[in-house]
């Protein structure tokens, strides 16, 4: 090692930059896949005014409305549950604590259609048919399946949070309540920002929930106008709106963080949980265990007693019987999608990182399919990978419609952001002086990469990858639309039983993939104790 | 819910998922197509068995008459021979699995199916264009299957079989697609407390039925065929009036026929309107279900009658299997496919199962049927312009 | 620069009530006295140093004080009993090793976090007074991530005086710091608490710090505290050998009187050859320290002035005792 080898070293990252297949490579991948949503955007370019007059005149107004209400009572409520739930398991302690903050993720294994028909199933009875399908009832279900991302982020925010400035803020003069108001939670707020805007996106692309629920949102309009009229256009620049309404709350979330940054350096003490009085200790246990019961257990009861009925009436066998393959599928599905994200994710990332704020937004650029619907995704890349077919450019006359290969594809650009965001943020606290120091020991990058980062971010990526399995294991319409013969995921099937209101039949692939969806939840949960980061 | 029912096959799949954690699933034929020995197909002749799309089909055994069962006339005679795999987009969701079985028993072709929504799945066929692997289109409405049609994405059958099962206003006029059964949407009523039900379409939007009705919401193709229907008997201007007394009746808008059948019997709206063949199953499980059917304008065009049609693709990799399903359909298979769902029977010579038979005879409006698809985008905007939900 | 601390302005003071007296301090968790029975007096515009190994309770009895954790005990702040009060009515500043500054509010914010109840005009001026104290004119704009730690440690100060309290507790502030800029912000953090005539209690580990920066000294230990006084007081007669190998390099002979004499390096001298062994030795610039091993097995530190002849390491030595004073016996 030579005094000149150090000063060129700190240089290495930069200089990288000037590398013409780096960027050919980050632009190709990111082109791939961003090409379904550009086809999609690409349908403004041909505006239909009339089927706009049309829309204005008569459901666009309430589609908005619709949306805006659902967007602003879930998001409100899903940051109010998950934050409050986070400080309760963080801050005190009282029995069965451990428990309770890990099954406050379990709803994450719960997909919004099935907790959506059981609780609608449920309610019928009491609240009657009419005051059943209501945006309100819509908006809590939603918000019981949601409120886990800022329930994670929050708890993790406040996990890591100094006790020192609590305590600080104490000593000038504020009581518990005021600091936990005016330090604990703003400096927890990105986090809880980060976690909000997840639920935004979730809510802006629901359709499966909506639905059960008769109410109106922008992403069933989407639906409403492509399939009602076949105005494939129309239909396109309708989801074009709701990219720009994501983008604008990126935008904004962005925005108000400013110049503020919310890390604390150097060793610290962190919040240490407190025994609570009797009277407190009951009632956080009550608040923590309804929320469970009433996005889990109730649920998960429901469920169970719907197949003891199939099974008393004799369906339950044929049912059974199907099982393996349907969990295969799902397994194979929401496996690949993963792997494929990660991986993609992973290429990106590291990619853009050694080229700036250009790279930066070209990589965010390929994470645009977050949102957007799942079904315009769907036919986004119908559109896309059609194209490819008739040109035949995939060797071997294979076709990429209706092929496993093209309904990962779809999978990859809708839920390619959930990757990335967690591998940048990975990467992002990896040194750059570790970097520089495999450089001078003579580590070319592809060693570097394999050899310093991918290890110092597995855990990271562990964390990515159960979310992208969690919400691939999940997802209805893309793969309704595009899964190959043969390849009928758990979820299609609770689609097919539900589309029609057999809910018995609907149970057994419901608790199915409860079930499976709790594997990723755990490796999450595993991952988020060991550091990870989901967001950036 | 398999859509490959031979076991070996799923074995084979199973065994590719271990090995492989699952490539695109594609048994390989000849090394284990011996388990379709169930078929009870006469002869065997080995045949082309590698598809255009890449999919490798089972190697099954076929007929040299492609109608083993001696009632029905033979359809295909001097049709070439047809074998191997067709492949269905279906947008029925249930009771399909045994007439396939069937069909597959007696024709020795093999059945593999992905089912969704109507309109999803023309999307998706219009998209695919000429390399789609779909040979049959089976639609539970007459719109999709004709704006299909228009989009090119359908192929005419020339077929005797067809022709003469199937009576012609329940077809396209160029021969695109057949209708295979009949599906009525009446209005359905409590027998508890309703003695009058109304006996029009537009009758429901009387208002003694104020926060009394419930209907499905606009984004189902049957409510759009029924408007379509309306609007071709009556005029766009008074479709729209017609659609507009009902919204202000208040309905309360229930996504799925069945929910809305209960929700009569339960007391949350006296009338609705439903297709017929939800109450067949109901009764099925409940003899005594507590509603009942009236069956709208017969003193007029009849009631709204929509159909499941069949159609070939454009790009159909086999043709041949495709219309020989149809066929059968249509003739050997049309008693089994009908009353699967209790619905009626395109071929007028078939008869009605019982349980169907009971709800009565009825005046239908079949007319109209060739229209739909033609009229559906009107329909929307009606719709829409009433505020139907 | 760090020698400015004198101790004329404690013999000054008026003998008026304590700014700060903690009475019985007791803190125990799960079973065990962390803080067991502690009573302290911190006077007038005094920096009391705490000092004592990791774990001994400094830091318990600190939160104690503050009414940050429940102990038994009195706490009384200028003569008014405060044990009952919560701690954002105790009026007791905190600094902490990682500053705790609020990572979301720029610095002026942080200043005036405490001030709220004061006009805006008069939080401007606070704001610009405290800058000025703690010598760091012209950051108010700033985030707290955009300052060096120095910076940061300085305006956590800043923002603990604003409120005027009467005590400010220091916990360990220097720890995260480099040796540089801990020298410096030693003497400015002492400056600043003269200025504003405030009392504070430093908390540390480090004995030099507590020596140089303290009016006074407590060592603390297993939740005691075994001496309080003067810096050299402690350093040249503690109470025991603990607190005399805490401060710092001791050696223990016999007294002839019984119990034993303290021994501190510069008490002893090393000639070559005898029946002592050379271990190491390290050269300090003002002196030699040697590591010697003795014939009698134990191992004593003897610093010589830089000058004398260097005994190598691994050659016999004598060491001998040299003080020009009393040395100071302890009982056993």
């Amino acid at each position: 090692m030579t005094l000149g080898v150090n000063a060129e070293s700190s240089t290495t990252l930069r200089r990288r930059a000037r590398s013409l297949p780096g960027w050919v490579a980050i632009v190709a991948v990111a082109a791939v896949v961003a090409a379904p949503v550009a086809v999609i955007i690409a349908s403004i370019l041909e505006p239909t005014a009339e089927v706009w007059q049309e829309l204005w005149d008569t459901r666009l107004p309430g589609m908005i409305r619709d949306t805006v209400t659902l967007l602003v009572v879930v998001v409100v409520g899903s940051t109010i549950i998950g934050t409050g739930l986070a400080w309760l398991v963080t801050a005190y302690r009282f029995p069965g604590r451990r428990v309770l903050g890990w099954a406050l993720v379990a709803p994450l294994a719960m997909p919004g259609y099935v907790l959506g028909f059981v609780w609608l199933d449920t309610l019928q009875g009491p609240l009657g048919a009419r005051s059943v399908r209501s945006i309100w009832l819509c908006a809590a279900v939603l918000t019981m399946a949601f409120y886990p991302y800022v329930y994670l982020l929050a708890r993790a925010a406040f996990r890591d949070q100094s006790a020192a400035s609590i305590a600080v803020a104490r000593s000038l003069g504020c009581t518990p309540w005021q600091a936990w108001w005016r330090v604990t939670l703003p400096m927890a707020r990105p986090s809880i920002a980060a976690g909000a805007a997840l639920v935004a996106m979730e809510v802006l692309t629901d359709v499966g929930t909506v639905r059960l629920f008769n109410v109106s949102t922008i992403a069933d309009g989407v639906l409403r106008v492509w399939f009602g009229t076949g105005n494939r256009n129309a239909a396109a620049e309708l989801a074009t709106l709701l990219i720009g309404a994501a983008v604008l709350l990126i935008a904004a979330e962005r925005l108000l963080r400013g110049r503020a940054r919310y890390t604390q350096g150097g060793r610290r003490q962190t919040v240490v949980p407190r025994s609570s009085g009797f009277g407190s200790t009951i009632a956080a246990s009550v608040v923590g265990w309804s929320v469970v019961a009433i996005a889990v257990v109730v649920p998960l009861v429901r469920l169970i007693r719907w197949v003891g009925e199939a099974r008393a009436t004799g369906q339950a066998v044929a049912m059974e019987g199907d099982l393996g393959h349907h969990l295969v599928a799902s397994l194979q599905v929401a496996g690949f999608a993963t792997v494929t994200c990660v991986l993609i994710g992973v290429t990106l990332a590291w990619l853009a990182r050694r080229r700036g704020p250009v790279g930066q937004i070209v990589a965010r650029l390929a994470t645009l399919g977050y949102a957007v619907p799942g079904p315009v995704v769907a036919v986004g890349v119908v559109i896309a990978l059609a194209a490819v077919d008739r040109w035949g450019w995939v060797p071997g006359g294979a076709l990429l419609v209706g092929s496993m290969a093209g309904l990962i594809y779809a999978l990859t650009v809708r839920f390619l952001a959930v990757s990335y965001q967690g591998v940048e943020a990975s990467l992002a606290k990896v040194p750059p002086n570790v970097i520089a120091g495999a450089r001078t020991l003579g580590a070319r990058p592809w060693r570097v990469a394999t050899r310093i980062e991918l290890p110092l971010i597995r855990t990271g990526l562990l964390a990515a990858s159960a979310l992208v399995a969690i919400d691939a294991m999940k997802e209805l319409p893309i793969t309704l639309l595009l899964r190959p013969f043969g390849t009928d995921t758990l979820a299609v099937w609770v689609w097919r039983a539900t589309s029609e209101s057999f809910w018995v039949q609907a149970a057994v692939p419901s608790l199915a993939i409860v079930a499976l969806g709790m594997i990723p939840v755990a490796i999450l949960l595993w991952a988020l104790e060991r550091g990870a980061e989901v967001t950036t | 819910m398999m859509h490959e029912r031979s076991p070996h096959r799923r074995l084979t799949r199973i065994v590719a998922v271990t090995l492989a954690l699952g490539t695109v699933a594609a048994a390989c034929g000849g090394s284990d197509d011996d388990s379709t020995a169930a078929t009870p197909a006469p002869t065997a002749a080995p045949t082309d068995d590698v598809e255009a799309t890449g999919e490798i089909a089972d190697e099954a055994p076929t007929t040299e008459a492609p109608a083993p069962t001696t009632e029905a006339p033979a359809p295909t005679t001097g049709a070439p021979a047809a074998s191997g795999t067709v492949t269905v987009y279906i947008g029925r969701q249930y009771g399909i699995e045994p007439v396939f079985d069937s069909f597959t028993a007696a024709t020795g072709i093999e059945v593999r199916f992905t089912s969704g929504g109507d309109p999803e799945l023309r999307e998706r066929l219009i998209a695919e264009g000429e390399n789609t692997p779909a040979d049959v289109v089976l639609t539970a409405d007459a719109a999709n299957a004709e704006l299909a049609a228009g989009a090119g994405a359908l192929a005419a059958i020339e077929s005797d079989a067809l022709t003469s099962a199937i009576p012609e206003e329940l077809r396209s006029p160029d021969n695109m697609w057949f209708g295979l059964s009949r599906r009525a949407r009446v209005v359905i009523y409590s027998t508890e407390r309703v003695t009058e039900p109304p006996l029009t379409y537009a009758a429901v939007g009387d208002p003694q039925w104020q926060g009394r009705v419930c209907l499905r919401p606009s984004t189902h193709p049957y409510t759009q065929s029924l408007v379509a229907s309306i609007i071709a008997a009556e005029g766009q201007e008074r479709a729209t009036e017609i659609v507009s007394s009902w919204v202000a009746n208040d309905p309360l808008y229930i996504n799925s026929d069945t929910d809305i059948y209960k929700a009569v019997a339960a007391g949350e709206c006296d009338i609705a309107i439903a297709n017929t063949y939800y109450l067949g199953r109901l009764q099925l499980e409940d003899p005594d279900f507590p509603v009942a059917i009236q069956f709208p304008e017969q003193d007029g065009r009849g009631a709204h009658v929509n159909i499941s049609a069949g159609a070939v693709t454009a790009n159909a990799p086999n043709p041949e299997a495709a219309k020989v399903l149809l066929e059968w359909l249509a003739t050997d298979g049309q008693q089994e496919f009908v009353d699967a769902n209790s619905e009626y029977p395109a071929d007028p010579t078939v008869p009605t199962s019982d349980l169907v038979a009971a709800w009565g005879d009825f005046t239908a409006d079949t007319g109209v049927i060739r229209q739909l698809g033609e009229l559906n985008p009107t329909a929307v905007e009606v719709l829409s312009a009433a505020g139907y939900e | 620069m760090t020698t400015v601390v004198g101790h004329e302005l404690v013999e000054q003071a008026p003998p008026e009530a304590a700014a700060l007296e903690a009475r019985s301090i007791r803190r125990v968790i799960g079973g065990r006295a962390v803080v067991d029975g502690v009573d302290l007096t911190v006077r007038e515009s005094e920096l009391l140093a705490l000092v004592g190994p990791s774990g001994c309770g400094k830091s318990t009895l600190l939160r104690a004080i503050a009414g940050l954790e429940p102990a038994d005990g009195q706490v009384l702040l200028r003569g008014r009993d405060v044990s009952a009060l919560p701690a954002e009515r105790r009026r007791i500043g905190l600094v902490f090793q990682d500053h705790a500054l609020f990572p979301h509010l720029r610095v002026e914010q942080n200043l005036t976090f405490g001030i709220r109840d004061l006009s805006h005009r008069a939080r401007a001026i606070a704001v610009e007074e405290l800058l000025e104290l703690v010598r760091l004119p012209g950051l108010a704009k700033r985030y707290p991530h955009e300052l060096s730690g120095g910076e940061q440690q300085r305006i956590a100060l800043a923002r603990a005086l604003a409120p005027e309290p009467p005590v400010v507790l220091l916990d360990e502030p220097f720890a995260n710091l480099d040796a540089t800029l801990r020298d410096s912000l030693r003497s400015d953090v002492v400056a600043a608490l003269r200025e504003r005539r405030t009392s504070a209690i430093l908390v540390t580990h480090d004995r030099d710090e507590a020596l140089m920066m303290g009016d006074r000294v407590a060592v603390m230990r297993d939740g005691r505290i075994l001496q309080v006084d003067h810096p050299e007081r402690v350093y040249e007669q503690p109470v025991d050998r603990f607190v005399a190998a805490f401060l710092g390099e001791a050696a223990f002979f016999p007294h002839p009187d019984g119990g034993v004499m303290m021994v501190r390096p510069h008490d002893l001298t090393v000639e070559a050859g005898g029946p002592d062994r050379v271990l190491a030795h390290q050269y300090l610039g003002s002196v030699w320290r040697y590591g010697i091993a003795r014939a009698d097995g134990t191992r004593v530190v003897a610093e010589l002035p830089a000058g004398t002849t260097l005994i190598e390491v691994g050659e016999t030595c004598t060491v001998r005792v040299v003080a020009d004073h009393d040395l100071y016996r302890l009982d056993e």
